[in-house]
């Protein structure tokens, strides 16, 4: 019965860590979920009228998507060290950086939730008179809305991962706490970082999962 | 109304899709356009919504080039029906029938309004359908739609591109008697591509034949099948259609006596004579809107034929020779 008890004392002192350091925890909660939800909304403003725009001239569509699949392939860690000696540390660096690895989902889906629609709906929306602004707007976006969904879902759940490295350019965020523990051989302290940034993530994807399939259009849902 | 003048396309890979296209449509025609797969139906009809523009040559519309036109009014004033049918699906029935009254800035009542009127004039209950989305409709009723939308705005022309041919067999001939009806009601002019000689011959006033992006005939299906002017042309029609509709042309009043009844119509009818020829009872069924004529051999009453069930008759014959 010595791992039962074991762990006992394991929750026991996890739950005493949490208690103990409480305050820190939840800062570092409320700086975590700001990080993310303001990178995300950031990269979303940039996101969408690039997706948009490269729908439409198809031409800049490999280069930008290439682009941004570059930016995501730089290693997180690498990226915040790259920006500390351009734009020194504190939030806003932790900012551009999320935003960074946030751009590629969003940008990708909406690109790719545009142009399958297909030339059929395109050319009776056209045929019919509208401007090509009715015709995004009308047709093209509502269309595209549960790719871009999956899109900033999948950006967004990365963002929450990621924002841990926030700490390493001093912006806070709940990597501060797992970096405490490491700095202090505290596995309890790591685990009371690490547990709200996994909950962090699945609650995100389950909301936005929701938010997904409620702003399908009801026609699309039939079948 | 419609008139093509040296129309021209070459495509950017060298395709010359359209070659010197002079035409006349009639104002308030059916034409058909008609001929093998590639021969270039597509691409004339898109110019007239400038949909493809030309790399020469002009269309006029009452007069006036649509190039001096603005064309986002150009196709408002044009509806337009595709084989893929092309319906929002993210749109109800009303909405996918409603994006043109909307664009034009109607006012609410006039839109729901004018809606109905539309799903009734292609028979389709306004309160069952109204509120359904494309992809619960059958194919055939999606394509009724299609039409409903490509009238809603009260275009003086209407272009449809095989607008049937995806269609079951059953929902096809339903749609073009429809068709057919409608356009007797409305008079509108109407441009109709198709690669089908039957669906061109049972619907069209007038038959455009293209091959490789030329006309090689344009004329009634009368003088498409009584003179031939290519052996294209000659071809493409098929001897078994010629002969049929030769057989056809020498039936008279009398021939259909199996579906006369003696029954009296309420109203006075038309007298014809018993070796009044088909063409004579179409034009006083159709055109002088005769429900019912009298048919009489020598001051002797065979019977009375009623439109319907002369309709019928055509029917079943086309049922037994195709
Ligand atoms: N966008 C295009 N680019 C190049 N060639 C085209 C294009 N559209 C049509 N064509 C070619 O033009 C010819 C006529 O096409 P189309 O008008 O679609 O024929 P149809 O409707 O009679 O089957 C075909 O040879 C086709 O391959
Ligand atoms: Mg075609």
């Amino acid at each position: 019965m010595s791992w039962l008890k074991g762990m006992y004392n394991g929750f026991n002192e996890f739950f005493l860590t949490v208690v103990d350091r409480r305050e820190l925890i939840q800062m570092a909660f409320i700086e975590h979920l700001w990080l993310s939800f303001v990178s995300i909304s950031i990269a979303c403003l940039i996101s969408l009228p690039l997706g948009i725009w490269i729908a439409r001239a198809k031409r800049f569509a490999e280069p930008m998507i290439g682009v941004t699949a570059v930016l995501q392939t730089i290693p997180s860690l690498a990226l915040f060290g790259f920006l500390v000696p351009l734009i020194g540390i504190g939030t806003n660096t932790a900012l551009i950086a999320l935003t960074i690895y946030a751009l590629l989902p969003i940008v990708r889906n909406t690109y790719t939730g545009i142009s399958r629609v297909s030339p059929a709906m395109i050319e009776a929306a056209s045929a019919m008179g509208m401007t090509s602004r009715q015709r995004l707007f009308k047709v093209e976006f509502p269309l595209a809305i549960p790719f871009i969904m999956a899109g900033i879902r999948t950006a967004t759940v990365l963002t929450v991962g990621v924002a841990t490295l926030a700490t390493f350019v001093g912006a806070g965020g709940l990597g501060d706490v797992i970096y405490r523990g490491l700095q202090s051989y505290k596995p309890y302290l790591i685990l009371a970082g690490a547990i709200p940034v996994a909950v962090l993530a699945n609650m995100f994807d389950f909301i936005l999962k929701h938010l997904e399939k409620k702003s399908t259009p009801k026609g699309m849902r039939i079948k | 109304m419609i008139q093509f003048k040296n129309l021209n396309k070459d495509f950017d890979d060298g395709t010359e899709a359209l070659k010197g296209i002079d035409l006349n449509l009639q104002p308030g025609a059916l034409t058909c356009i008609i001929g093998p797969s590639g021969c270039g139906k597509t691409t004339l009809l898109k110019h007239i919504n400038r949909l493809i523009s030309p790399s020469e040559g002009d269309i006029i519309i009452d007069g006036e080039s649509i190039y001096g036109k603005d064309v986002v009014e150009l196709r408002r004033s044009i509806g337009y029906v595709i084989q893929q049918i092309g319906l929002f699906p993210h749109m109800t029935i009303a909405e996918n029938i409603a994006v043109v009254p909307k664009l034009l800035g109607w006012t609410k009542g006039q839109i729901d309004q004018r809606v109905n009127d539309m799903l009734d004039m292609v028979n389709l209950e306004p309160d069952v359908f109204r509120n359904r989305f494309p992809l619960e409709l059958s194919g055939g009723q999606q394509q009724r739609v299609g039409v409903a939308r490509a009238l809603v705005g009260n275009p003086d022309i209407i272009l449809m591109d095989e607008p049937f041919s995806a269609l079951d067999p059953i929902s096809r001939e339903q749609l073009q008697d429809q068709l057919k009806d409608l356009h007797s009601q409305l008079q509108k002019t109407i441009v109709f591509v198709t690669h089908d000689m039957d669906e061109a011959l049972k619907i069209a006033d007038q038959i455009v034949i293209l091959r490789k992006g030329e006309v090689e005939q344009y004329g009634t299906p009368d003088e498409i099948l009584q003179s031939p002017r290519t052996e294209f042309v000659k071809s493409f029609i098929g001897e078994d259609r010629m002969t049929r509709y030769l057989k056809t042309t020498n039936k008279t009043a009398k021939y259909y006596q199996d579906w006369f009844t003696m029954a009296a119509p309420s109203d006075p009818s038309k007298e014809v004579q018993a070796l009044a020829e088909l063409d004579e009872l179409i034009h006083l069924f159709v055109d002088e809107k005769f429900d019912v004529v009298a048919v009489k051999e020598n001051d002797e009453l065979l019977g009375y034929l009623t439109k319907d069930s002369f309709i019928k008759a055509l029917t079943s014959e086309r049922g037994e020779l195709s």
